[in-house]
């Protein structure tokens, strides 16, 4: 490392605790923003000094969960991690993350789709695994096509193999064109509610006619085939069967591999964890951890930051809600919970996406005559009362104040719907640092 | 009353549901028998629409469905000259348009508004406001702009509105959205009516005019407070 690069990386640190210090929350990314900008080098060379290479994570859902539940594999089996573990997957998070940890085996890296070009070159990643595209704060990537493209760019950059989600027909378009190895993983599950609506990408990605579906889990995700050519839904290398659902709180699935059939028994929910279980068992397999460890290792897991964290003494279930798919899928947990009572927050900041036109792509019509204690609040709190009002459901009360919103709600259990950043507030209340967040 | 809905599948990527479910709820409120048919690709536009909407798809679902559009337009026009409203918005506005000048030539829009469209350098993005009346109502729409299309107005066109926050129809002359005879179009995209309810209610109006029916006004205490933060978010954007 050169004298420029100890500096900027020493500089950065400061910054960053500095940054955490005065209550900024996660200082690695400001620390690795800001060493980036001293010394554009020190990224490569840090990234040079990781011996076993990069696993890298993209997707619109999924990132995150995925590459924790891939760190908490590769450490049961003795590895050391390098991760942007908080979801920080612009340049300055990798770079943060990769400063404070020098001595590393290997990395998990969520990369951001829109800045994968200034990322992923560097880390010629030997394993990418990509979880589905479902519509996502589209004011910033504009359309699900475009993050494709994304993809497909950012694979000519691997040196090995793809992990593909193979229920998701835009993503295997993709993945057959690249040339590159690839490994499927998918579901085998016949759900009987599903959603139709969300169907970003349900046209045959060779010929363009609409696919035909056999089932359909989540968004445009499920199986598949088209009428008229041989497109169809790949046979996945590793299977996951969802055996119990039990809403956000609980999720038991089987996992079939070509190494044997294992169990996988995690304390958080829904269909999207039971996706991310597929994909580390084939990423870990890929660098040489077993399947059998995998899910030993992912035994009793719990959801991380904010993805169906239990909250308000265990009364409340946190669900992170940012676009149409996601957003069905905790519709579905709530009713599968039984809840009586929700609590929806909603922001538009950047983090969030500024367009909150999704929301009436969200089915809370499915909701209506089931939960009867409604409580909105965050930044367009004005905008998801309307949506919930034309959804056929009573709206109790608008409450922009979050910390009163959970008041109103918390006397009972309730599940908790909240935008990305309405998230960090929300784990900020139940922690008494809110006040802090907002100044 | 029937209101359908043109290729949700294709041409609904941002929430552009939210105004027929708007346009469907507030006339039931009002005791108006209310059909709400999707029409899908391969099927027929029913003959006795009071109201076509048409929303926004990503790039390559306008390419899949306009040779179906290019079938049903004469139909669309007959049922326009009959009295029926088409409203489209974003994607779905620029296809009402007579073309689209690509780097490749010029793709052919439906023609039942006079105005054509061609690709901006940058994108125009951000919440943004219009002055604008329609029918016998006047007010401020709302919404949220997602295009780098330029559109250019005909003489038989004539803008929807005026921009007050925002860029509309160009960046360039203030205009926004497009009003031909009962063909109405505006690039405030997704659910652009429950943000307006007054302007959804003018859309029904026009819809049912020669109807005898009751039009009383509702409770729109959350629909006026979401139009509200609007106006706020619009102000906040510079220009």
């Amino acid at each position: 490392m050169s004298l420029r690069q100890a500096i900027a990386g020493r500089t950065g640190r400061l910054v960053g605790s500095a940054s955490r210090a005065v209550g900024f929350g996660a200082g690695e990314a400001v620390t690795g923003k800001l060493a980036h900008a001293l010394d554009p080098t020190l990224f490569a060379s840090l990234a040079s000094r990781v011996p076993d290479g990069f696993v890298v994570v993209m997707g619109t859902n999924g990132k995150t969960s995925t590459a924790a539940m891939l760190t908490r594999v590769l450490r049961s089996a003795e590895t050391t991690v390098v991760t942007n573990a908080t979801g920080a997957n612009l340049i300055g998070g990798v770079v943060g993350a990769l400063l404070k940890a020098p001595d590393a085996r290997i990395g998990v890296i969520e990369v951001d789709e829109a800045a994968a070009r200034s990322i992923v070159p560097t880390l010629r990643p030997c394993v990418m695994i990509w979880t589905n595209v479902l519509r996502d704060q589209l004011d910033r990537y504009f359309e699900t096509d475009v993050v494709l493209r994304h993809l497909e760019d950012a694979a000519t950059s691997v040196d090995g193999t793809l992990v593909v989600n193979a229920d998701d027909p835009g993503l295997v378009g993709v993945a057959e064109r690249s040339g590159k190895p690839v490994v499927y993983y998918g579901l085998t599950y016949a759900r009987a509610e599903t959603s139709a609506l969300a169907a970003d990408s349900a046209n045959c990605p060779r010929c363009g006619a609409p696919l035909h579906y056999e089932a359909r889990y989540l968004g445009h995700l499920g199986r598949y085939s088209c009428p008229s050519c041989d497109f169809k839904r790949p046979a996945p290398d590793v299977a996951v069967t969802p055996l119990e659902l039990n809403g956000a709180r609980s999720l038991h699935v089987g996992v079939a591999t070509p190494d044997g059939d294992v169990d996988v028994r995690l304390l958080t929910g829904g269909l999207g964890a039971a996706y991310n279980v597929g994909a580390t068992v084939a990423a870990a397999r890929l660098v040489g951890v077993a399947p059998v460890t995998a899910a030993h290792a992912l035994e009793g897991m719990t959801a991380v930051f904010g993805r169906g964290e239990s909250i308000a003494d265990g009364k409340g279930v946190l669900l992170l809600m940012k676009n149409p798919a996601g957003g069905n899928e905790s519709v579905m947990q709530v009713l599968e919970d039984g809840f009586d009572r929700i609590l929806i927050a909603i922001n538009d900041r950047h983090a969030d996406g500024l367009d909150v036109s999704w929301l009436w792509d969200v089915e809370f019509e499915r909701l209506a005559g089931r939960v009867h204690h409604v409580v909105v609040t965050g930044d367009r709190a004005a905008d998801m009362a309307v949506r919930l009002k034309y959804a056929g459901l009573p709206v109790s009360l608008v409450e922009p104040d979050q910390r009163k919103a959970v008041a109103a709600i918390s006397d009972g259990p309730f599940a908790f719907l909240a935008t990305y950043t309405a998230m960090l507030d929300a784990r900020a209340v139940f922690r008494g640092k809110a006040e802090r967040l907002r100044s | 009353m029937r209101i359908v809905h043109l290729y949700p599948d294709l041409l609904g990527t941002y929430g552009d549901r939210g105004n027929v479910l708007c346009l469907a709820k507030r006339a039931e409120w009002r005791g108006i028998d209310v059909a709400l048919d999707a029409i899908e690709r391969g099927d027929p536009l029913p003959p006795d629409a009071d109201l076509i909407f048409i929303g926004g798809g990503q790039d390559r679902a306008q390419e899949l469905i306009a040779p179906e559009l290019f079938e049903m337009r004469p139909r669309i026009a007959q049922a326009a000259q009959n009295g029926t409203v088409v409203f489209a918005v974003c994607g779905g506005y620029q296809l009402l348009g007579t073309h689209y000048r690509t780097a490749d030539g010029d793709v052919p829009g439906l023609g039942l508004l006079d105005l054509w469209t061609e690709s901006g350098s940058e994108r125009i993005l951000g919440n943004a406001s219009v002055e604008c009346a329609i029918g016998d109502a006047h007010g401020v729409l709302v919404g949220f702009e997602n295009h780098a299309g330029r559109t250019h107005l005909g003489p038989k066109a004539e803008p929807l509105g005026k921009v007050i926050s925002g860029r509309g129809n160009n960046g360039a002359d203030d205009g926004e959205g497009a009003v031909q005879g009962n063909i109405i179009g505006t690039y405030l995209h997704g659910p652009v009516l429950p943000r307006n309810v007054w302007f959804a209610d003018a859309l029904l109006r026009l819809a049912l005019a020669g109807a005898d029916v009751d039009f009383p006004a509702l409770d729109d205490e959350l629909e006026f407070a979401a139009h509200e933060r609007g106006l706020e978010l619009a102000r906040r954007r510079r220009r």
